[in-house]
């Protein structure tokens, strides 16, 4: 029998981290205490949840902004688009991850305030921050799509023809023409999602004390890497150079904070990978 | 006006806190004064969890906050302590003078990781072209076409052993992936037991290899290779029988040499072209590099959460809440992100004003 | 003299892009190849001379993988010794090498001989301004476009020069002309052709011209019939799957450009010639320049066009043509502007939004030249209707007879409708991008470059329309560079030169 690789590489980078996750789950079952298991697991589920949610709600902007865009282009009223342009130009001044982590600030402020205490409400609002400091990549990218086809004969041609502005960019341009591009976007904004949320948890939890800061936080992959067993846990790898036998320990003794690791890692690979498979797929 | 912002976004959350900090103490006062609580034990507050939600069994998510309060209120006395034995709110010289000296580290730890990467990206991105073009396949794949392609009885050994060197070889690329794409803290911690990761030096190798930088921006450098090869200039160029051979050769090919320094040349051949154009494209990409960089190197410090570092400090300034400190550091970090911004725009005006005939 | 068989055949994944079981040249000839674009000319000349990149399309030549082709000893020395002139000229030039850098490279380094060859391409300029020229980087707008197809003439002449000089034979050699003249005007057309029948003259080679421009042929009986023995005219068409090259007859053209319909006035009956649907004031000035029109005897006149009336707006390449199409929609501003469109008074302060509320698709329609660029390629045929300012009655008739008139083939097939843009041949979509526009039945019905892409049937089927257009009491205003049909179609009063001056 003989093997093939797909040439389609973002469906089989899809189906491989899909594969690669049950695996380690299986294997997690088999050798991973329960407690410590159900933990990762919600870990995971959480982080992809405000992950996919990043996605939603940076579309969303992002398509808002263009629609505002154009709104104000078309009513000649600069002091909207003054406003917005520096509202804007704010949230990119700032890198990014400081920006959320003063959104977490706030949202710890609200925790404590009793403003949100609801578990959902709380990874909608993570969600949210995260997405206002991603979201521009977006507005960029639909900016770019926006810009090529108007320096083109293609936006003249159409509006000459008394076709709506309002269609022509976010139907004609946006939806007919972008959304591949728009889709391999998102899967790298996934990416940025799934890697600054556990960036600021693995910075909250190391460097604010986790008494103080994780006022009932969702526990994420981030937040779980930096207890002190996965810690440990990751420790251990660099016993490997000194004793290479000791790699058999790590698949088995130190699995919490291995299998939080390699989700991480794991994720951001696949969803490169998946973006680069589609992009290449579609020759963008 | 950046700066405006961000202190008045600072000043209302101050406020806030201040009222939030007068609710939940009165609501915790009895419990304060209770004498047969200690709360710093952790066997009284598992006791005294488990009372609560005995006498309130159906307000266990209160009895939580309650509890979650009295242990912030506990933190919260033990940073009065702490502030006042650092005696630190506001902004006074000393401070001022070892946070500048934070700072000035900080830049320099990016600019040498900024021209580290700057070259890597560009090295990376290169020699992936070039394969490409010698049509080199992936390890993983030649590992399977060999898998597929099994020989007659004889050199079974052989063929084993070839099998194995592809799978071996797949994995190594396959862990190189997974360090490139590990956050810095993952990479840190894996190589604490062995190596000094407080050192600038290995700062320095984190912020190149980590955080996924180096991969996606070679990446981006090599996609911007191939866009570029599939335009009509390079045709042109190609009917006029440059050099087009992608060999590693001395002459008529491509010079390895050429592929690993870092003013890299290609005389006479198509690729210089397809290189050239591709190095004034990524120029437009580089402020993004740059600012992707700044938030890397964040991370890093504040991850690796050691003493001396600009933003662990900011961190720590955070959690005492000495704002003020904090917003300088904010402001100064932000003053980078637009020095370079201002620095990449100024190259590329440079290098456009010339293509655009404007020198002339 | 040899023929050069191949059966070609070009895939990309699974969807066959051009097929064709019989594809000649003629070694020691020159062959002109007509055909609507899209058919698969440039695929074909690019697979012959081995441009086409294996790992992207699947391709065989004569039933062999393409790159096995290409490491034949044929092909090796055919692309040692010939050019390939690529259309679009703006894009193969690359932007970080000054032009006198990129005339000099590879082979090019080897021959030098380009003075005389640019001052004849540029009619006799004195040598500095051509220095001037090519000390620069090739931008979108400086060199001109018709400046930049020169430079890549002169390319492919240096390189004739190089061969003749080491008097290789022509038998290994395959030069390639794709679209040399569209962005040329005839005065600059004709020195080509010149220079190209000049060399041949001197020393046979093989050589392949693309192109649209038929009135090639009238230039060539003219002025080069001495040469009509080594001169081939060919065409390609579509046959099922398939993509077959039968010989063009000159006299086709020939014979329906003597007998080219005229013009005649509308019924006065249906038309009555009131207001003018357009009047455009000489003065108007655009990017550092004035544009003036001028009449049949020279004189500065303004542009008026009454309804029923079809007026040829006339000038050499890079003077403003599209320009002037572009200033009347209100795409590109313009100073002095003083115009007036179905009564509309409209100045260089007239706003996009009036535009947009009482011209665009209302007043008047505009018909781009690119019908790839200005048709959403990602619609379907039917969809490319949708969003247009037509009542519904007109969606159903109208559209349905002016569609029938224009897709005569492909109205018989029901899916065609379903079919996205994207795969139609180039003639279909300049078709439907000529529909898009003259289904919104404006007074006005402005033309840039409307018969680009289309093959000799085609052509004469859209000019049947415009001249039932302008029956119906449409002013029609056309800009082309198609200088020797709408010439004969238009009256001679009806036709302006537009002239531009450096302000």
């Amino acid at each position: 029998m003989k093997i093939k690789i797909s040439e389609k590489k973002d469906k089989l980078w899809l189906f491989t981290w899909i594969g690669g996750i049950l695996l380690i789950w299986i294997w997690d079952m088999v050798f991973l205490n329960n407690p410590a298991l159900r933990q990762i697991e919600e870990g995971f589920i959480n982080t992809f949840i405000i992950s996919f949610m990043v996605i939603i709600f940076s579309l969303f902007f992002a398509w808002m902004i263009i629609i505002i865009d154009t709104t104000v282009n078309n009513i000649r009223f600069k002091g909207i688009k003054l406003l917005l342009t520096f509202i804007l130009n704010l949230l990119r001044s700032v890198p990014q991850i400081i920006g959320i982590l003063a959104g977490y600030i706030l949202l710890t402020y609200f925790i404590t305030g009793n403003v949100i205490n609801n578990h959902l409400l709380i990874i909608l609002f993570i969600a949210l921050i995260i997405s206002l400091f991603v979201f521009q990549e977006i507005v960029d990218l639909m900016r770019e799509r926006i810009d090529y086809f108007k320096k083109s004969d293609f936006f003249n041609a159409m509006s000459v023809c008394g076709i709506s502005e309002f269609r022509i960019i976010n139907y004609d341009i946006l939806w007919k023409n972008s959304r591949i591009h728009l889709l391999n976007k998102l899967i790298s904004i996934f990416g940025i999602a799934v890697f600054l949320q556990c960036s600021v948890d693995f910075i909250i939890s190391v460097g604010l004390s986790t008494e103080i800061s994780r006022v009932n936080l969702p526990v994420t992959l981030g937040g779980l890497l930096a207890k002190i067993d996965s810690k440990q846990d990751i420790l251990a790898i660099g016993q490997i150079f000194g004793n290479p036998l000791y790699i058999i320990n790590i698949f088995v003794e130190h699995l919490q904070g291995i299998t939080i690791a390699f989700l991480i890692v794991f994720t951001l690979l696949s969803s490169y990978k998946i973006s680069n498979g589609y992009s290449e797929r579609y020759r963008l | 006006m950046v700066s405006v912002v961000i202190i008045g976004i600072f000043l209302l959350l101050q406020k806030q806190n201040e009222k939030v900090k007068q609710k939940t103490e009165s609501k915790i006062e009895s419990y304060l004064n209770s004498g047969f609580i200690d709360i710093n034990d952790p066997l009284h507050k598992i006791i005294f969890k488990e009372t609560l939600n005995h006498f309130y069994p159906h307000n266990k998510s209160q009895n939580d906050s309650l509890l979650s309060a009295l242990s912030e209120y506990r933190a919260n006395r033990l940073l009065q302590s702490i502030d006042k034995a650092r005696n630190k709110i506001g902004v006074d010289r000393e401070t001022l003078k070892k946070t500048l000296f934070m700072y000035l580290k900080f830049i320099a730890i990016y600019l040498i990781i900024l021209i580290l990467s700057y070259y890597g990206v560009q090295t990376i991105g290169v020699y992936r072209f070039i394969k490409k073009r010698q049509n080199k396949s992936s390890y993983l794949y030649l590992f399977i076409e060999h898998l597929n392609h099994k020989p007659e009885n004889k050199n079974r050994t052989a063929y084993f052993f070839k099998a194995i060197i592809y799978l071996a070889k797949a994995i190594i690329k396959g862990f190189v992936y997974l360090i490139l794409f590990s956050p810095a803290y993952v990479v840190a911690y894996s190589f604490k037991t062995e190596i000094n990761t407080s050192s600038p030096l290995f700062m320095i190798l984190l912020g190149v290899i980590s955080n996924g930088m180096l991969i996606l921006y070679s990446n981006k450098f090599y996609t911007f290779l191939i866009t570029e090869s599939r335009k009509g200039y390079i045709q042109n160029a190609i009917v006029k029988n440059m050099d087009n051979s992608y060999t590693f050769k001395k002459s008529g090919g491509i010079r390895r040499q050429s592929v690993f320094s870092f003013h890299k040349k290609f005389p006479g051949h198509v690729f210089q072209q397809i290189f050239s154009n591709t190095r004034y494209q990524y120029l437009t990409t580089f402020k993004e590099q740059a600012s992707f960089l700044i938030s890397s190197l964040i991370i890093i410090e504040m991850a690796l959460n050691i003493q001396g570092y600009l933003s662990y400090e900011l961190l720590q300034e955070a959690l005492y809440k000495n704002y003020s400190m904090a917003i300088l550091i904010v402001l100064g970090i932000f003053y980078i992100v637009k020095f370079t911004d201002i620095t990449a725009d100024w190259m590329l005006y440079r290098e456009t004003r010339k293509y655009e005939n404007k020198n002339i | 003299m040899n023929t050069n068989n191949y059966s070609i055949h070009i895939r990309k994944e699974k969807r066959s892009l051009v097929r064709i079981d019989s594809f000649r040249f003629f070694s020691g000839e020159i062959t002109f190849l007509f055909g609507e674009s899209g058919i698969g000319k440039s695929l074909i000349s690019r697979a012959l001379y081995g441009l086409l990149d294996p790992q992207e399309l699947t391709i065989s030549i004569n039933d062999t993988p393409f790159k096995q082709y290409l490491q034949n000893e044929k092909t090796k020395h055919i692309r040692k010794n010939s050019f390939f002139v690529f259309q679009e000229p703006s894009s193969h030039l690359n932007p970080l090498e000054t032009l006198s850098t990129q005339l000099n490279e590879g082979d090019l380094s080897e021959t030098g001989g380009e003075d005389e060859l640019l001052s004849r391409l540029w009619d006799g300029a004195d040598q500095l301004k051509i220095k001037d020229l090519l000390s620069i980087y090739p931008k979108p707008h400086r060199p001109s476009g018709g400046e930049k197809q020169r430079i890549l003439l002169t390319m492919a002449f240096k390189k004739i020069n190089l061969i003749q000089k080491k008097s290789t034979g022509y038998s290994d050699t395959f030069f390639v002309f794709d679209e040399p003249t569209g962005s040329l005007d005839n005065h600059y057309r004709n020195i080509f052709l010149d220079i190209l029948f000049e060399k041949f003259e001197h020393n046979p080679f093989s050589a392949l011209i693309i192109t649209h421009d038929y009135s090639i042929i009238s230039e060539i009986y003219k002025r080069h019939n001495n040469l009509l023995s080594q001169i081939r005219f060919n065409e390609l068409s579509r046959n099922g799957d398939r993509v077959v090259q039968n010989d063009f007859s000159p006299d086709k053209y020939l014979n329906w450009l003597k007998n080219a319909p005229k013009l005649t006035p509308p019924d006065q009956n249906k038309v009555t010639p009131d207001n003018p649907v357009l009047v455009l004031k000489s003065g108007l000035q655009v990017f550092g320049y004035k544009l003036t029109f001028l009449d049949k005897n020279q004189n500065q006149t303004d542009i008026k066009i009454y309804p029923g009336e079809m007026v040829y707006l006339k000038a050499p390449s890079g003077t403003g043509k599209t320009t002037i199409a572009k200033i009347i929609m209100g795409l590109i501003p313009a100073n002095n502007l003083n115009m007036e469109i179905s009564g509309y008074k409209i100045n260089e302060k007239t706003s996009t939004h009036f535009y947009k509320r009482k011209i665009w698709g209302k007043a008047s329609g505009l018909v781009f030249q690119h019908a790839d660029e200005a048709l959403n390629r990602k619609s379907t045929v039917m969809e490319t209707f949708k969003g247009l300012p037509l009542k519904r009655k007109d969606r159903i008739s109208n559209l349905k007879n002016q569609f029938n008139h224009l897709f005569i083939k492909e109205s018989q097939d029901k899916s065609f409708l379903k079919k996205q843009t994207t795969f139609l041949s180039g003639g279909q979509k300049q078709r439907l991008n000529i529909l898009r526009t003259v289904i919104l039945n404006t007074k006005l019905l402005i033309l840039d470059e409307p018969l680009n892409g289309l093959d000799f049937e085609s052509i004469k089927v859209v000019l049947q329309m415009f001249m039932e257009r302008q029956q119906a009491g449409t002013g029609i205003l056309l800009i082309s560079h198609n200088e020797e049909i709408f010439g004969k179609i238009v009256p001679e009063d009806k036709i302006y030169y537009l002239q531009s001056e450096i302000l």
